[in-house]
């Protein structure tokens, strides 16, 4: 897309997935007008989205491969963990990797649509352990703008009361699905051990809205979703907001780096049209960076100036530092009494129905857990579409071939049960991304250089989750083989894919980035809405609370584009 | 699937990272050049495939025949031979990504000593044998306990030749109705587990 332009806008916004997506919506309702730059190419998933497609149609039965590392299928293009022309670094002993995807909706498009509120103890996690920051704002102030971002999005789930797991007013939530057999088989199992397995949130419709239709229980939504079911910028944030006529988007356009007048207000950005290789100037009266919490930090370290020689809104140091991923830990498992089950149905919506929100808080309140931050269960099996991996498990029924093979590869479909931990993180002083010195991308845009360690809190809430597992998959009646050595039990950084924090917000210019509307300290008309204005990193996916507070600052913005302020 | 073992993410980095430096130096587009993968934004609706394959023809009559003995027809489907997976197994092993290419020369390797013993053992081609000849001969390689010291590595070229097979014919439309996998369609409400499968988990 490059529109005819205008000479200049109200607002420019860098990126066009959760956070610049949600800006645009809301901006541009409120008669802003909006130039919005994505790095990647347009992307329509009405045309584009593989729906029904079985592994047998695409190459290699759509196993993840370097160029696809979520498989063929993914609802990621030009991305990953590299991508084409744009490298990254790893300091000596980091070993980080870094999930982008180069498309208009950026990675809202493939996400997992796991949309949990942060709770009240969330934003004040100092308050409770001593550990890390709280964040400038409560659970109050966050609220009304949960409550509207479901109400838009569409999020199914249920209300359970739960400590620190927020309800959400009468009929915002749309009815859960049903659960499958082994959800309620590891419900039963669990609840002996105290363990809670609920309705999971997820932005899924079951009913439609909006011109969206409701999900109709097929095709993962891992690749999009062609009908709209579920949340996805591209369907249900950007096409609302190109109708009121106030956006224009320019894709393919690489920012390098934040344009500043001699008073030390930004006045646009300078990008890299990919097509020509062209250094363009664009103006605006505010600028948005949005372009994923890494992406923006990289962007302000390399908006060096007389007046911000170490980065643009750097005064206090922190842009690039307090990274932060979500803790992961994965174990399967056989389960015998779901061999041979009678045939059904069991697709439902793309993942998991249930999960076990954390049930820990008294344990850690009281001091009985060796970790101070608690984490989720994410989990699935069943008889989900086969996959190459029928043939991994023709490997563990040991040797045989001929019909014997046949009547094993039967009975043992459909009998695993995997486990997802994922947890919270505190930040640390040696997780953090800065310029690397020499390296730059084909742009010549000097590029990203991660440093990257966990700490004993995680190692240990790590071990945790495996102990957890084995004891779940033991209670089904399956053989666990859990891994305690932390070290291999964790997963690498930024395999979670929920790096935040790099632009934090905080009540304190000099110990943070950004005031509590994602507003920069020192550059009054720059904001910075993704993930890099987290204070904390709760286990609760980071999307749907992306969405909030970009909402809750587009507001803010609004009501200073009345009082002229900005 | 299998991961890649530390090594192979290794000598993938350094593939990666060189891609890297030259695209550094000479500004070019590009960073797969080095292979014909289908790239980072392949058409997703024909799911085309841009690398040549590597199997000759009596190679791709040989790993029929395997597929045959491993995944016979029966009543509730056809043989993996008859679906196609033969030329799977060739579009996988030609393919230029790590794991693929990793499994080329095992695979390949499976597939001429099967030649070759049969010549030696039978004076036929493998795939003249009767069935009581190639199932003599799978018997060998089949079970690691009783296969000879010298045929060690062809055992677990087997199984990995089984792990493909068994992969690539149960994602078929035939495979899938072999286990009985009743999803992707569209469906008006998710109605859960039926009573059975209630039954069946205590539930």
């Amino acid at each position: 897309m490059s529109p005819k332009l205008n000479a200049e806008y109200d607002c420019i916004i860098v990126g066009s997935g959760a956070a610049g997506g949600m800006a645009a919506y809301n901006l541009t309702k409120a008669g802003v007008k909006v130039l919005m730059l994505e790095a990647g190419r347009d992307y329509d998933p009405v045309k584009e989205t593989p729906m029904f497609q079985n592994n047998s149609n695409a190459p290699l039965r759509g196993v993840s491969t370097p160029d696809k590392p979520f498989g063929y299928y993914d609802a990621t293009v030009d991305g990953g963990w590299t991508v084409p022309n744009e490298p990254y670094t790893q300091a000596e002993g980091t070993d980080f990797q870094w999930w982008r995807a180069r498309m208009l909706g950026g990675r809202t498009n493939h996400w997992g649509r796991i949309s949990l509120r942060f709770g009240e103890y969330d934003f004040k996690p100092f308050d409770r352990d001593g550990l890390g920051v709280n964040w400038p704002i409560t659970y109050q102030d966050v609220k009304p703008y949960y409550d509207k971002v479901e109400e838009l999005i569409g999020v199914f789930g249920s209300n359970e009361g739960l400590e620190n797991t927020p309800d959400s007013p009468d009929g915002v939530l749309h009815e859960p699905p049903k659960p499958r057999g082994y959800e309620l088989l590891v419900k039963k199992h669990c609840a002996k051990l105290g363990i809670p397995v609920v309705p999971i949130h997820k932005a899924i419709l079951t009913r439609p809205i909006n011109g969206r239709s409701a999900c109709f229980y097929a095709t993962p939504c891992g690749r999009g979703c062609s009908i709209k079911a579920n949340f996805q910028s591209t369907t249900v944030l950007i096409p609302p907001a190109l109708e009121t006529g106030n956006l224009d988007i320019i894709t393919n356009a690489m920012v390098r780096s934040v344009s500043l007048d001699k008073s030390g207000k930004a006045t646009g950005v300078y990008y890299v049209d990919k097509l020509t290789g062209q250094d363009v100037h664009v103006k605006a009266r505010t600028v948005i960076l949005g372009a994923s919490s890494c992406s923006s930090a990289r962007i302000l370290l390399n908006s060096k100036s007389t007046l911000f020689p170490d980065g643009l809104a750097n005064g206090s140091g922190q842009v690039g530092k307090n990274l932060m991923d979500s803790v992961g830990s994965n174990l399967g498992g056989h389960i015998p009494i779901m061999e041979d089950m009678p045939p059904h149905n069991e697709d439902g919506v793309g993942g998991e129905h249930m999960y076990m929100p954390w049930w820990g808080y008294k344990m850690q309140a009281a001091k009985k857990l060796d970790f101070p931050r608690g984490y989720h269960v994410e989990f699935g099996g069943g008889r989900r579409m086969p996959s190459m991996g029928e043939g991994m498990g023709l490997a563990s029924v040991g040797g045989t071939y001929g019909l014997k093979l046949k009547e094993e590869a039967r009975r043992h479909y459909g009998a695993n049960i995997g486990f997802a931990g994922r947890g919270e993180m505190i930040p640390n002083k040696d997780c953090y991304c800065e310029i690397d010195p020499s390296v730059k991308d084909k742009w010549g845009i000097p590029v990203l250089r991660f440093h990257w360690k966990w700490h004993e809190h995680e190692l240990k809430q790590a071990v945790h989750m495996q102990k957890t597992f084995a004891e779940i998959i033991d209670s089904l009646g399956g053989k666990a083989k859990p891994q305690l050595d932390p070290q291999k039990a964790i997963m690498k950084g930024g395999a979670i894919i929920h790096e935040v924090g790099t632009t934090r917000m905080g009540s304190d210019a000099k110990e943070s980035v950004l005031n509590q509307y994602c507003q920069s300290w020192e550059v009054k008309n720059l904001f910075v809405m993704d993930g890099g204005s987290f204070a904390s990193n709760p286990d609760k996916n980071p999307t749907l609370t992306i969405l909030a507070l970009a909402w809750r600052s587009t507001d803010y913005m609004i009501q200073a584009f009345k009082r002229k302020e900005l | 699937m299998r991961k890649l073992s530390r090594k192979e993410t290794l000598q993938w980095m350094l593939v990666a990272s060189a891609g890297m430096t030259a695209l550094d130096a000479a500004g070019q587009s590009g960073f797969y050049q080095d292979y014909k993968g289908y790239g980072a934004d392949p058409n997703l609706i024909k799911g085309e495939i841009p690398w040549d394959l590597v199997m000759t023809k009596e190679q791709l009559e040989t790993a029929h025949t395997l597929c045959e003995i491993m995944i016979p027809k029966d009543d509730h489907s056809p043989s993996a031979s008859d679906v196609g997976v033969p030329e799977f197994i060739n579009e996988w092993i030609s393919a230029p990504y790590p794991e693929q290419a990793n499994h080329k020369k095992p695979v390949l390797e499976l597939l001429d000593w099967l030649e070759k013993i049969s010549e030696e053992k039978f004076h036929l081609k493998f795939t003249a044998l009767s069935q009581s000849q190639k199932e003599e001969l799978c018997d060998m390689i089949c079970y690691p306990e009783k296969t000879p010291q010298e045929w060690k590595a062809h055992s677990s070229q087997f199984a990995l030749f089984r792990r493909l097979t068994g992969g690539a014919f149960y994602t078929t439309p035939e495979g899938m109705k072999d286990l009985k996998y009743m999803g992707n369609v569209p469906q008006l409400k998710f109605e859960g587990p039926p009573p059975e499968v209630l039954r069946k988990l205590g539930l």
